[in-house]
């Protein structure tokens, strides 16, 4: 453990030369069938390295803080660790003592949040002191997790019994039921700032609005029919809540929690993403489709059609480029978010890569 | 509180002339400011006519992404060598209450000789804001998630043309050689 430690610090102290360590430039996708990281150049549109792996990875996050991209493996119940300014690109282990089902890295990228739902248990954890902060048991149903903004708070939603709850991590626990047991709750997104928690409810078609510091529900604002979890814009300006149910997108304020409107979108929405200069905004449907807003009143600026089945899409930091990876095509899809138009398309991927994983992906400073 | 004055007023302004439809970013980001350097001259966009500008809004107290970032403009003017004398680096606070004059100027010194802090009165960096299409605020200590003062704006870094009109924007964490390639470009 104390050799870990000393290598995770010099992770961190040492010196950035040529590697993928450019926060702004580089995207991951990981491949289990490949065992393989692909390391994906934003600004060129064009694969920029692969990263052999000792065992197949279920998903990969990127830390700027560290300037690693981690890697999960779930079985093997460890992560590795790549060092992205090295050369050769050292990797190491990470030993867990849980499977890790959800890794979620803090927005300070020091911390990491690990879910075992089989066991139903949470972890944080301090990688560059190889310390576990934070152990929570009995969280099987627990939803995608949230960190507040300064990593030091950490939300879920148990969606078998509608409770919202965060831990902190001095281990200190908070919950608050919102809905009956068994409603569709989803999991939690906070504002830019981390004072509000929006959690929809697809059973009434209506997001719960949280004071997250009092843990109170300040309000409830209808939305459209089974809304799903809300994607905040960069700019904090904005919820975009998806109502998978009328395939439509409410946008509510995030400053005043009310609803503004209400657009025609796509259906099975799986990623909403705010982009050049907080003005447009993607929808990008489990079926392939795309339907590009203004993100000012919802009207439709441009829709398009990918040839397969995509996972979420990532916008670069300048807000300029939109990433789209769909696996069963083996590809990479990118759109100008400006102009919304196809740029280019990477492809020869493995037809089972995951999502792709950026270390800057908003343009807000708090 | 999320300030982002120029919304408001633009729609009103777009309904107003019967305009229907979206807002994109290049017809929203103006690029004008009336505001006091860090000498206390009070100056406008036109003032720097002739350069390319590099414009970012932050604040002097920022921990990491205002400092990161003009570490950035720093290592780019350095690599320009004698053509960064063909632009201006500016930085806006959005701290009024906190960066005075004397307070920015000794916070600019620590990056590059060339860059100008510019301040003023709320009203003046609302309308600066707006122009730049920023969001920015403050929330109070009692009003925060971690217990302290928390002052969050847009970390875009704007490249405006030798007339002050909007050119390009580079995301927080674009290095320096990326925006050297982009001035040059425009030299």
């Amino acid at each position: 453990m104390r050799l870990l430690v000393l290598v995770l610090v010099c992770f961190a102290l040492s010196e950035v030369h040529a590697g993928f360590d450019d926060a702004a430039r580089y995207a991951f996708l990981s491949s289990w069938s490949e065992k393989t990281v692909y390391v994906i150049d934003l600004y060129d549109r064009k694969k920029a390295g692969e990263i052999p792996l000792a065992e197949a990875p279920n998903s990969v996050a990127a830390s700027e803080a560290l300037k690693a991209a981690i890697v999960s493996h779930r079985d093997a119940k460890k992560l590795t660790l790549i060092d992205l300014t090295s050369d050769d690109l050292q990797q190491i282990d990470y030993p867990l003592d849980i499977r890790p089902d959800q890794v979620l890295v803090s927005p300070i990228g020091e911390t990491v949040a690990i879910l075992d739902q089989s066991v139903g248990e949470l972890q944080v954890h301090a990688l560059k002191r190889a310390k576990i902060l934070v152990s929570v048991k009995n969280v099987s149903t627990a939803s995608t997790l949230t960190f507040s903004p300064d990593g030091s708070t950490v939300y879920w939603v148990d969606q078998q019994e509608g409770i919202l709850h965060a831990v902190d991590l001095w281990s200190e626990r908070k919950q608050l039921q919102l809905a009956r047991e068994g409603a569709a709750l989803s999991a939690m997104s906070r504002s830019i700032d981390g004072t509000l928690g929006f959690v929809s409810n697809a059973e009434n078609g209506s997001v719960n609005v949280v004071n997250l510091r009092t843990f109170n529900v300040l309000r409830t604002s209808r939305v459209g029919n089974e809304p799903e979890r809300p994607w905040g814009t960069a700019d904090g300006q904005y919820m975009l809540v998806p109502n998978a149910g009328s395939s439509t997108v409410t946008a509510m304020s995030a400053a005043t929690s009310e609803a503004l409107y209400t657009a025609r979108a796509v259906s099975n929405p799986v990623s909403i993403n705010a982009g050049w200069i907080d003005t447009i905004v993607a929808v990008v449907g489990g079926d392939g489709a795309v339907a590009f807003l203004s993100i000012d009143d919802g009207s439709e600026l441009a829709r398009t059609e990918l040839d397969g089945d995509p996972e979420e899409g990532i916008v670069t930091s300048d807000s300029k480029t939109l990433a789209i990876p769909v696996p069963g095509s083996g590809s990479i899809v990118f759109f100008d978010m400006k102009a919304r138009v196809h740029l280019s398309t990477i492809s020869g991927l493995p037809d089972d890569i995951g999502p792709a994983a950026l270390a800057v992906s908003n343009n807000l400073c708090h | 509180m999320i300030r982002h004055p120029g919304q408001r007023l633009l729609l009103v302004v777009l309904a107003a002339i019967g305009f229907v439809g979206c807002v994109i970013a290049d017809e929203v980001i103006r690029g004008n400011f009336e505001l006091l350097d860090h000498n206390g001259q009070r100056v406008t966009e036109q003032h720097y006519a002739g350069k390319l500008r590099l414009v970012f809004f932050g604040f002097t107290r920022c921990p990491d992404v205002c400092p990161t970032t003009l570490l950035e403009v720093r290592d780019a003017l350095r690599l320009l060598g004698d053509d960064a004398v063909h632009v201006q680096p500016l930085f806006v606070s959005v701290d009024s209450d906190f960066d005075s004059s004397q307070k920015l100027a000794a916070y600019v010194a620590h990056f590059h000789t060339s860059l100008i802090g510019l301040t003023g009165t709320a009203e003046q960096i609302d309308a600066a804001a707006e122009s730049f299409n920023v969001t920015y605020g403050v929330k109070a200590s009692e009003e925060s998630s971690s217990g302290r003062e928390e002052i969050f704006h847009t970390s875009y870094l704007f490249l405006m043309d030798r007339d002050g009109e909007f050119l390009d924007v580079f995301g927080y964490g674009t290095k320096a050689e990326r925006v050297v390639e982009t001035l040059r470009a425009h030299l």
